[in-house]
């Protein structure tokens, strides 16, 4: 049997672990410094077009001043991990960093190389957002293309929310750096819309965002991740106990979609329900007295103008 | 659960995930993703697969020790 051989020690930046893997290679995971430029250029120069393009949305080349701008996030507020192979000199096959963002989360991205492509991408962000949490940033958020299947498998197994989706080719996701679940992003004056729906998908999302409305979406329990669902787990989910209203448009056919229901009616009594009748059936799970059955027909304007006056406390017919 | 045992029940998830794969070819001393072909994906639905067959709720800061068929058959024997 070969042990595990993990040391971590403290840096400037951070800390840093090297890791004896099985198979006898050495692997440094460590803050960057503006001397890794170099191997950060022959990490992106080993990237194909079709890798260029899920990171970057278009065959970029980052130039070395970007480069140089990405071992220096800790003078704005971010950080940078690199995962070097054979330590003193060696190939970096891994760069995962995050750039503060003005509402206090980080904007993550994540690279690694051809080849170590499986167990590397996951371990950087959870040691990502290890550093983000230690440091006070509560969740990543990123754009990722809605074909890039890797990057997303890492965010669904982490337990993610959607922020926006622009025009469906993007999505902005939301991951917490400490728990399982993310946290509303920054401060907000208009109430907050927590969306459960397949997909997180919404036809009033714009809507409601027209309105003032801050629209968070879920998807529910992810199918073999559930454990990733505080709320289906018995503890208080952040982004239900945060929302003024929370649009519940699972189906009963949506995994853990039930348990789901019964959990908000347990764990955020204060938070008002708007449950689109095409979601999980009344009979087989009790509804809160206040909450409210929406038709599932209603137009994505009506909609959001109901979910504004619920969250305001006014009371709304069942229709 | 014995390192064999574990080893055998990874050879048959990995065949469920990614059926493609000749297990007899694979030296599983080697390291997965190049042995086997699975990226982050596969990875992760084996992980996921493994803890619905084992229970086993694997951390990601053990990921490390999953690298390789034999090092995460030993990973699955010692804490079944």
């Amino acid at each position: 049997m070969t042990p595990l051989d993990i040391r971590r020690s403290s840096s400037r930046s951070g800390a840093a672990t090297t890791l004896q893997l099985p198979d006898g290679s050495t692997l440094e995971v460590r803050a960057v410094t503006p001397a890794d430029t170099k191997g950060l250029a022959e990490l992106y120069g080993s990237l194909s077009i079709e890798d260029l393009h899920l990171r970057f949305f278009s065959v970029y080349h980052p130039p070395e001043e970007v480069l140089r701008r990405w071992t220096r996030l800790e003078e704005t507020g971010g950080f940078g991990l690199v995962a070097e192979l054979d330590t003193g000199g060696g190939r970096i096959v891994g760069h995962a960093s995050y750039a503060l963002l003005p509402d206090g989360d980080g904007d993550f991205a994540i690279t690694v190389a051809p080849g170590w492509r499986g167990w590397l991408g996951p371990y950087l962000l959870d040691a990502l957002a290890a550093v983000a949490a230690e440091r006070g940033v509560p969740n990543l958020e990123g754009d990722i293309l809605v074909e890039n299947r890797r990057m997303l498998s890492l965010v669904r197994a982490r337990g993610y929310a959607t922020i926006d989706e622009g025009d469906w080719t993007v999505m902005r996701v939301l991951i917490g750096t400490s728990g399982k679940a993310p946290t509303w992003p920054g401060p907000h004056e208009g109430p907050r819309v927590l969306v459960e729906a397949p997909g997180g998908r919404s036809r009033m999302k714009e809507a409601a965002r027209a309105l003032g409305m801050q629209v968070v979406s879920c998807s529910g329990p992810a199918p073999r991740h559930h454990n990733r669902c505080p709320a289906v787990t018995g503890e208080p989910c952040p982004l239900a106990s945060g929302a003024d209203v929370i649009l519940f448009g699972l189906s009963s056919e949506d995994e853990g979609a039930c348990e789901l229901l019964r959990a908000h009616s347990r764990l955020h009594k204060a938070v008002r329900l708007c449950v689109l009748r095409s979601g999980a059936e009344p009979e087989e799970v009790p509804l809160p007295n206040d909450a409210v059955l929406v038709d599932p027909d209603t137009s994505g304007d009506d909609l959001a103008a109901l979910l504004r006056d619920v969250a305001a406390g006014d009371p709304a017919e069942d229709d | 659960m014995n390192d064999t045992d574990a080893l055998s029940l990874l050879g048959e998830l990995v065949a469920k995930i990614a059926p493609e794969i000749d297990m007899t070819t694979v030296d599983a001393d080697g390291v997965i993703q190049e042995e086997l072909d699975l990226d982050s994906i596969d990875f992760l639905n084996l992980v996921e697969a493994i803890h619905e067959r084992t229970g086993i709720d694997i951390p990601e800061s053990d990921y490390p020790q999953l690298s390789t068929l034999n090092a995460f058959a030993r990973y699955v024997a010692a804490r079944t």
